[in-house]
């Protein structure tokens, strides 16, 4: 669950979503890092919660990133 | 505010945080900083609301999401007893909170005020690269991690798309990977579409026999008509009925007929052998006799209806011609058959 959300907040950054969906991408951040060090610390489930949420928002993140990207046209 | 978390774990931990404080009495400092943490994680969740309120989401997104979440962790170490990991959170969130609260002007930050300026252009994030090796750089590709097939469709948006036609075959297996395939039951494996199974001509939508070869128009367009003139024989597609061990043809079939009498109405030189076959069952005498009896009333009916005696033969074959082994109830039926064979350009 870890692996999957780092892989979708890592996405959402090579996008962009700093900047194109920072709400979305600094929640996904920040949760994703508490779901770190949860599992370092062996707490399990709430590392498991803290990475759902995590991957929840950097799949929004990447969603808006990819939106703003179509609508920017080719640079 | 959101208040996400394992609410399973959150309450059991709570409860024993209590039972904690009196067993463990070296904590009980820490018991003693609980109740002030919470009221300043209240009030900081009172100042995140009102930044939301304001519109800190367009405003101060980064410096909302950090406090929010860090609220939110606050609160969650809070209830197992990690007091000092509480306090951690809560700093970091009661930094963002403020920032969150002062960079959110009502006047500035709600909806109906101006949207805050867009970036210049979409931003180029580090060094502009191609993280996936598919020749098309992160700026400009809408899945900087996955490749380009590169297969000529939607090539330059920097996605695979594994089954272009979106027919639910992947593209490396589609034959028509470009074209949907139809999934009507018939070939649906190979990718591509069949608008006309039987190659009838009728395309599938209109036919109503769509994998057996028919005739356009009519009632059923697409389906066999009752009959078909070859070269050959005018072969029938639905059998000629009689009753029971006798030679009466049965009124469902006098349309077959109508239809063979139309045909040699209008093709006057035609002429035919009227054959009668049976299956193996009974003996080969009577069977002959039976078919002899039903090629005969087969022509009388054709006679009946105007064509000329001289034009036709009836021969009753019995069962020695079967057409498939009479190994089999249906194959049995098979070999009980009327046949009309052209005699025309027969030699003599």
């Amino acid at each position: 669950m870890v692996g999957s959300a780092s892989s979708k907040v890592e996405e959402a950054r090579v996008l962009g979503a700093e900047q194109l969906a920072p709400y979305e991408y600094y929640y996904a951040r920040e949760h994703l890092e508490q779901a770190q060090f949860e599992a370092a610390e062996a707490s399990y489930s709430d590392a498991a919660h803290y990475a759902e949420t995590a991957e929840e928002y950097a799949t929004k993140a990447v969603e808006v990133a990819r939106a703003a990207r179509r609508n920017a046209g080719p640079q | 505010m959101r208040a996400r978390g394992n609410s399973r774990t959150f309450r059991a931990a709570r409860a024993l945080q209590g039972l904690g404080c009196v067993l463990f009495v070296a904590s009980s400092l820490s018991c003693a900083e609980a109740p002030i943490l919470r009221g300043q994680i209240a009030g900081l969740q009172d100042d995140v609301a009102k930044a939301e309120k304001n519109g800190a989401r367009r405003c101060a997104p980064r410096e909302l999401a950090m406090a929010q979440s860090h609220l939110q962790f606050a609160a969650v170490e809070l209830d197992q007893g990690e007091i000092s990991n509480a306090k951690r959170h809560l700093a970091i969130a009661d930094q963002n909170a403020h920032a969150a609260l002062n960079e959110s002007p009502e006047s500035r930050c709600l909806e109906h005020a101006a949207p805050p300026p867009p970036p210049e252009e979409i931003p180029v994030v580090e060094e502009d690269k191609d993280s996936d090796g598919d020749h098309i750089l992160d700026s400009k590709d809408q899945c900087p991690l996955e490749p380009e097939d590169v297969d000529g469709y939607e090539d330059a948006d920097g996605c695979p798309e594994p089954d272009n036609d979106n027919d639910g075959i992947p593209d490396a297996i589609d034959k028509c990977p470009m074209k949907p395939e139809d999934m009507d039951g018939f070939e649906d494996a190979d990718g591509c579409p069949d608008p006309d199974n039987d190659k009838d001509s009728v395309l599938d939508v209109d036919d109503f026999c769509p994998n057996t070869p028919g005739q356009p128009g009519g009632a059923r367009p697409g389906c066999p008509g009752l009959i078909v003139v070859t070269a050959k024989e005018i072969r029938i597609t639905q059998q000629i009925h009689f009753e029971f061990n006798k030679a009466k043809i049965r009124s469902e079939s006098f349309p077959i007929l109508d239809a063979i009498v139309e045909v040699l109405q209008s093709n006057a030189k035609m002429s035919l052998e009227i054959q009668g076959h049976t299956d193996n069952v009974g003996s080969a005498s009577y069977n002959k006799k039976l078919s002899q009896a039903r090629a005969d009333s087969v022509r009388q009916y054709l006679v009946g209806h105007g064509i000329a005696i001289g034009r036709l033969v009836a021969v009753g074959y019995g069962m020695s011609q079967p057409v498939v082994p009479n190994n089999s109830e249906a194959n049995r039926a098979l070999n009980r058959r009327v046949q009309f064979i052209r005699t025309e350009a027969a030699p003599p």
